[in-house]
């Protein structure tokens, strides 16, 4: 198994903090080159119903043929489970029974 | 990947709140944990498997977390399905770190024969390629982002519950993560 987050002075901490809502701070978000979209692209994205003629626009239309393709891949990826067999093996790792904190 | 049928144990997980089977696993029922595990597995594992772009990583990462969780399941405070998430959450983030750390890039670690099927059509095959190659070229947050609201299909309110923010820094990661991906894949692609 892949050891992450294997050091033993780290481990015991990280579900706690987890458990108080903390996340790892985020990565800085270096500049990367966009290729921005018109708002009622993301907004169709998001799933909101926007009206054909707003999405019909050569500008949007473009975005729309793109997200198209992807989308197809990403609905392909949701669908995706976890490979067989493996919740067995995760049992079979665990350790003698938990106790109660408190 | 072929589709699993629905099991016993993954009907039961939906019939038994988290907290009834934390409560059994704490008084000694080890077994109640595949319960949760069931349930919890398949997003998690979409989660893992699109943040770090490898099918053998998002499986070790699901074992760990499941394990951590295990271990220090009596130190959950409110939702567990949260809890659980961020776990695994970090722990996709640690192995994005120690790779960049130790200069393993991509395409020297586990290539991503994931989603293989030889069914598929060449085209699809390159995108799905072309797609993870651009998703590795992201920063952690807005990959983060994108595969949640893309793949995992999670409206922005559940996302900023998980991921402890607002919904309007959310939406600003995930349309920059858009606009991001469609200069990498434009070309190819419009």
């Amino acid at each position: 198994m892949m050891a992450h987050n294997t050091d033993p002075h780290r481990e015991p901490e990280a579900p706690a903090a987890h458990a108080s809502g903390s996340l790892q701070p985020d990565t800085p978000e270096t500049a990367v080159p966009v290729m921005p979209a018109p708002e009622s692209v993301h907004r169709w994205l998001d799933g909101e119903q926007i009206p054909p003629a707003e999405l019909g626009t050569a500008d949007a239309e473009k975005h729309v043929r793109f997200w198209a393709k992807v989308n197809q891949e990403t609905e392909r990826r949701h669908r995706v489970h976890t490979p067989r067999g493996l919740d067995a093996i995760i049992m079979e790792k665990l350790d003698a029974p938990v106790v109660k904190d408190d | 990947m072929k589709t699993q049928p629905r099991t016993p144990a993954a009907d039961a997980a939906d019939t038994v709140s988290d907290e009834e089977i934390i409560e059994r696993i704490l008084a000694g029922h080890r077994e109640s944990f595949r319960l949760l595990v069931t349930k919890y597995s398949d997003p998690l594992y979409r989660h893992a498997l699109g943040m770090t772009g490898s099918p053998d990583v998002a499986e070790d990462i699901l074992q760990v977390s499941f394990i951590k969780a295990y271990q220090h399941l009596g130190e959950v405070r409110g939702r567990f399905d949260a809890w659980l998430f961020r776990i695994l959450a970090n722990g996709c983030k640690d192995w994005l770190k120690n790779i960049r750390r130790t200069h393993v890039s991509y395409e020297e670690d586990d290539q991503p024969s994931h989603y293989a099927n030889p069914d598929e059509d060449l085209d699809r095959g390159e995108l799905r390629d072309d797609l993870d190659a651009a998703l590795q070229t992201l920063p952690a947050t807005l990959r983060e982002a994108f595969v949640m609201k893309h793949v995992e299909g999670r409206s922005y309110e559940e996302m900023a519950e998980l991921l402890n923010t607002t919904v309007g820094a959310l939406k600003m990661r995930v349309h920059r993560a858009r606009e991001a991906l469609q200069a990498l894949l434009e070309e190819k692609y419009s």
